[in-house]
């Protein structure tokens, strides 16, 4: 394999990542890599780990792969959400909105979240995707009016990731991709290289690279090398309840003795998704026992895993959605050249690693200080949960998967309250700051209540749509 | 809070500008101290274009500032003779050519070259076509993006920018004091300076101390002993000789970097004059050759004589340590080959804004300063010693001595990556995005094997129409921007000063 040499690429799993992953490559790769999309019959179950949630990149992410928002709207029972509603949570039972926000407005050159610490001002109340969320409102930030606070407020999606395969899959040109429906029964392999795999039905197929996206099991990938780093073990039991009208733009979360339950509203039906601790003995039944963790390496000789394969990630934020956008983009960034994959294989490895640690960490400073879920000392997120503590400072590392503003977020709405603040906000002047907080307090306020239910706009939203889309304005 | 400042080149007059604007009602006091006996380096009359921030933050009106500095616009570093010897490439700020099907430009060029003349990456950089032509003007009044593509910076006389801001400063309420530290008093117990003894007996006592003293680290290295990384082994040019010359007639807007045998020499353009200087490494070249180089190489007479500068690089182990926070030269030295100096002390001084102590200095705000200061310099550390290594030369004993040098594994994992797939390891802390690391990296031969497979998904033809009409549309523009020298005027920067001619 060389830069105009024919080589082959096996794509193995029947899951979100391996429809997204299969589609994205067929997009971007040359002709002369072909593609093989090794498709079991049954979806795995682990991508219940999605939480059906995504982030706000979601958007452009599916745009670029040729999947509008209309589509989606139309064709699945997606719905925008503008964040997670966190209830009950750990052990001081905090309740707050961990919402999606472009960067917060700056007053003299200091951020908004430290004039909450100077006027003891709660950051919710500041921020439009939040207030919005927590009513159970809706509508598109708008592009055209920048002073509009609704202009800084980022959406994102609940989606069934059974369905956007579904999409995915529909969307892929199958003159360029191998689809072949089957399982993989064997597989040989010497050393760290798979030399093919072998299907049902006897067929060996060999490839230049390997891409696994076949969850949890990892089929592929572990057995060129099992370096799970296991962190604690988890069951999930998942159901779907339907409902009279679709519910707010906001998922929920909340607390419970034994774990955590959510909500996610879809088009007239809730999905709710209930996580039990193994390590606090209860024992349930229908659930999925999932180990949380993540692998060393997610490129291994001729393998690479993408999404479950390489982590297994709680979804309590859209950290597991992040993380599989991430997986794609990098190994487009990183397709071989040649057979010599080193250079490759190393830079994936290494920037695998950061996103999923630096994923992690937000997920661990979630339970930093309220309960004991088995996370060990952690110098990264030290620094950021002291520095938050000691003065507003939001420490930040390299491509971060969560940004500042989703930090600033989880830390006020866990309750932690710098000491100090950003010493320039002396500057400005308190009672003219305090009387514009309270202006803009309201007016968010006021803005969050003027906007529809969630379920109105859809309404609205796709009777647009579908109208457009006979009139042939799509 | 009282302040001392004690130094007041640049790093001085800067820090003083901004602790006595950002926290005007804050601050109880700040004082300056600076002897005029002591001389001041000044090596950063080049800039990066985070001095525009820096600036603006001020309130500083651009035109007056370079009016009163003397200073030119500048768009770039013109690399001459690294690579190869007879080599020359400008590294601009801001991106080249415009991203294709997903995929960044010189990706594409790279395929490109292998079939046929499609221009180099200069051709597809507006700030680089304007600088080569000694044009200049404002990103925004680009008419395309691609004529928007581009950062700049200033290059001006740093003692007059210094003299500036000590007028703002003094404005804004620092008190300048004239003197020599002849004595340090510290506090046994916590080991923070306490006072300084100036020469004339004057005792100036200040919570917190912001040493601008230069190489010497006064209050750091010399009363806190801070200690000292030593990074000679990658960057070994250990001296420096500048002088001033008389300006050609051309006013270039870029800086020029030309690699000699044992070292490099700068040229940076003023209004007034041109500045120059030869960075070395004196265990191949003696001083008296260093001078006599520099003195052969300059665009026209000296102005003076040549000044000669001693250094290691390297920075102190820790920036800040007790009350003692060292800003500029004092908290380390990396030479000037990408004008980072005034970068980095606009990055103490950003960093000490946003940590700056309340009533007590906390082991937090230090570690935390001195984690983030420690990745800066040790990022620019890595660019600058890229210079070094990708290159051909062997024709002295110092550009042999790089060929055989273990390199810090950050920086060998991105010449890797690139050298294997034009792949750009980023980062998003740090002075250097991904398209200075390709200027330096393409502009000096380090030419990938392979470039990355997405390219080849794009339509070819479609490829080479889009190259030539980037090509164009910048070549058009810059053909009709006005000249760097009537730029200055119509925006009323140009300086009074007559041209300094030497006597």
């Amino acid at each position: 394999m060389s830069q105009q040499d024919t080589s082959q690429f096996l794509v193995f799993g029947n899951t979100l990542a391996a429809s997204m992953t299969v589609l994205a490559l067929s997009k971007a790769l040359p002709k002369s890599i072909k593609l093989m999309w090794v498709k079991p019959a049954t979806a795995c179950p682990s991508d219940l780990l999605y939480g059906g949630i995504s982030s706000p990149d979601a958007y452009q992410f599916n745009l670029q792969l040729g999947l509008s928002e209309p589509q989606l709207i139309l064709d699945t029972d997606t719905t925008f959400t503008f964040g997670t509603r966190f209830d009950r949570w750990g052990d001081n039972d905090q309740t707050w909105m961990q919402c999606f926000h472009l960067p917060f407005a700056a007053t003299s050159g200091v951020e908004l979240h430290h004039f909450m610490t100077r006027h003891k001002a709660s950051l919710g109340d500041f921020l439009i995707s939040a207030q919005a969320g927590l009513k159970g409102t809706f509508a598109h930030p708008p592009t055209d009016n920048l002073q509009s606070p609704l202009s800084r407020a980022e959406y994102a999606y609940h989606f069934e990731p059974s369905q956007w395969s579904a999409v995915f899959y529909d969307k892929i040109d199958k003159a360029r991709v191998n689809v072949i429906n089957g399982d993989i029964t064997t597989l040989k392999h010497s050393q760290d290289q798979i030399e093919y795999v072998q299907l049902e039905d006897g067929t060996k197929l060999k490839a230049d690279l390997f891409i696994d996206c076949s969850g949890t099991s990892s089929q592929l990938l572990v057995a060129l090398n099992n370096d799970f780093i296991k962190q604690r073990t988890v069951q999930l039991k998942s159901e779907t309840q339907p409902c009279a009208q679709t519910g707010p733009a906001c998922r929920s979360i909340t607390g419970t003795e034994s774990g955590w339950q959510s909500v996610t509203p879809l088009r007239e039906k809730n999905h709710l998704v209930s996580l039990y601790e193994s390590s606090l003995g209860y024992e349930q039944t229908d659930c999925q026992i999932f180990t949380l963790g993540h692998r060393k390496k997610a490129w291994q000789g001729n393998c690479v895993g993408i999404g479950h394969t390489a982590y297994v990630i709680e979804p309590i934020t859209p950290a597991p959605y992040i993380l599989l956008m991430k997986d794609i983009e990098r190994l487009l960034e990183l397709i071989p050249v040649s057979h010599e994959v080193h250079v490759e294989r190393q830079e994936y490895n290494r920037r695998f690693l950061n996103d999923v640690i630096h994923a992690e960490l937000f997920h661990h400073a979630a339970y930093a200080g309220q309960r004991e879920v088995g996370y060990g000392k952690c110098e990264k997120l030290d620094r950021k949960i002291t520095q938050y503590l000691h003065r507003g400072i939001l420490a930040s590392y390299d491509f971060e998967p969560f940004n500042e503003q989703d930090w600033a977020i989880l830390h006020a709405g866990l309750g932690r309250t710098p000491e100090r603040y950003d010493r320039m906000a002396e500057q400005v002047d308190f009672e003219q700051t305090q009387a514009n907080l309270d202006r803009m307090r309201a007016g968010i306020a006021h803005l969050a209540s003027s906007m529809p239910a969630q379920h109105i706009y859809l309404e609205k939203l796709s009777m647009y749509l579908r109208d457009s889309e006979k009139h042939g304005q799509q | 809070m009282r302040v001392c400042i004690l130094g007041g080149g640049t790093a001085g007059w800067m820090t003083a500008s901004a602790l006595s604007k950002k926290l005007k009602n804050i601050i109880q006091s700040i004082t300056l101290v600076e002897s005029e006996a002591i001389s001041t380096v000044g090596v950063g009359e080049a800039t990066l274009p985070h001095i525009r921030l820096f600036n603006e933050g001020l309130g500083i009106d651009e035109s007056s500032f370079m009016k009163k500095t003397e200073a030119t616009f500048k768009l770039g570093i013109e690399f001459c003779d690294w690579g190869r010897v007879g080599d020359k490439y400008i590294h601009p700020f801001g991106d080249f050519g415009q991203t294709i099907d997903g995929v960044a430009f010189y990706q594409h060029l790279l395929k490109l070259t292998k079939h046929g003349d499609y221009g180099v990456l200069d051709d597809y950089a507006f700030g680089i076509s304007a600088a080569k032509n000694n044009k200049f003007q404002l990103p925004k009044e680009g008419q395309t993006t691609l004529q928007q593509a581009f950062g700049y910076a200033y290059q001006f006389d740093a003692g007059l920018y210094a003299k500036f801001l000590r007028d703002f400063s003094e404005t804004n309420g620092v008190r300048r004091v004239e003197g020599k530290v002849v004595d340090t008093l510290f506090n046994e117990k916590s080991g923070d300076v306490s006072s300084i003894t100036l020469d004339d007996g004057q005792q100036i006592s200040a919570d917190l101390f912001i040493d601008c003293s230069g190489f010497r680290g006064v209050l750091i290295e010399q009363t806190l002993k801070s200690g000292y990384q030593d990074w000679s082994k990658w960057l070994p040019c250990n001296r420096a000789v500048a002088v001033p010359c008389e300006r050609q007639k051309h006013l270039s807007p870029y800086t020029r970097a030309t690699a000699r045998q044992a070292g490099w020499q700068w040229r940076i353009p003023l209004q007034h004059r041109t500045g120059n200087g030869h960075v070395y490494w004196n265990e191949f070249i003696s001083d008296d050759e260093a001078t006599s180089v520099l003195l052969n190489n300059l665009d026209g007479p000296a102005l003076g004589e040549p000044k000669q500068l001693f250094f290691k690089t390297g920075r102190r182990n820790h920036f800040w340590k007790n009350n003692v926070v060292a800003i500029g030269l004092s908290a380390g030295f990396l030479e000037p080959l990408e004008s980072t100096s005034i970068h980095l002390i606009q990055e103490g001084i950003t960093n000490l804004l946003e940590l700056f102590p309340h009533e007590n200095i906390s082991a937090l705000d230090t570690s935390e300063y001195n984690s983030r200061m420690s990745l800066q310099y040790e990022r620019v550390r890595d660019f600058l010693l890229l210079h070094y290594v990708a290159t051909k030369r062997d024709d002295s004993e110092m550009w042999r001595y790089f060929t055989n040098m273990t390199l810090p594994d950050s920086l060998q994992e991105k010449i890797a990556g690139w050298l294997h797939r034009g792949y750009i390891q980023r980062y998003e802390f740090g002075a250097f995005l991904p398209p200075s690391w390709v200027a330096v990296m393409l502009g000096q031969n380090l030419v990938p094997k392979n470039y990355d497979p997405r390219v080849d998904n794009s339509h070819f033809e479609q490829v080479k129409q889009q190259s030539q009409a980037m090509r164009a549309d910048i070549a058009g523009a810059v053909n009709k921007a006005k000249t760097h020298a009537d730029f200055l005027n119509v925006i009323g920067a140009a300086s009074n000063t007559e041209l300094l001619r030497a006597k």
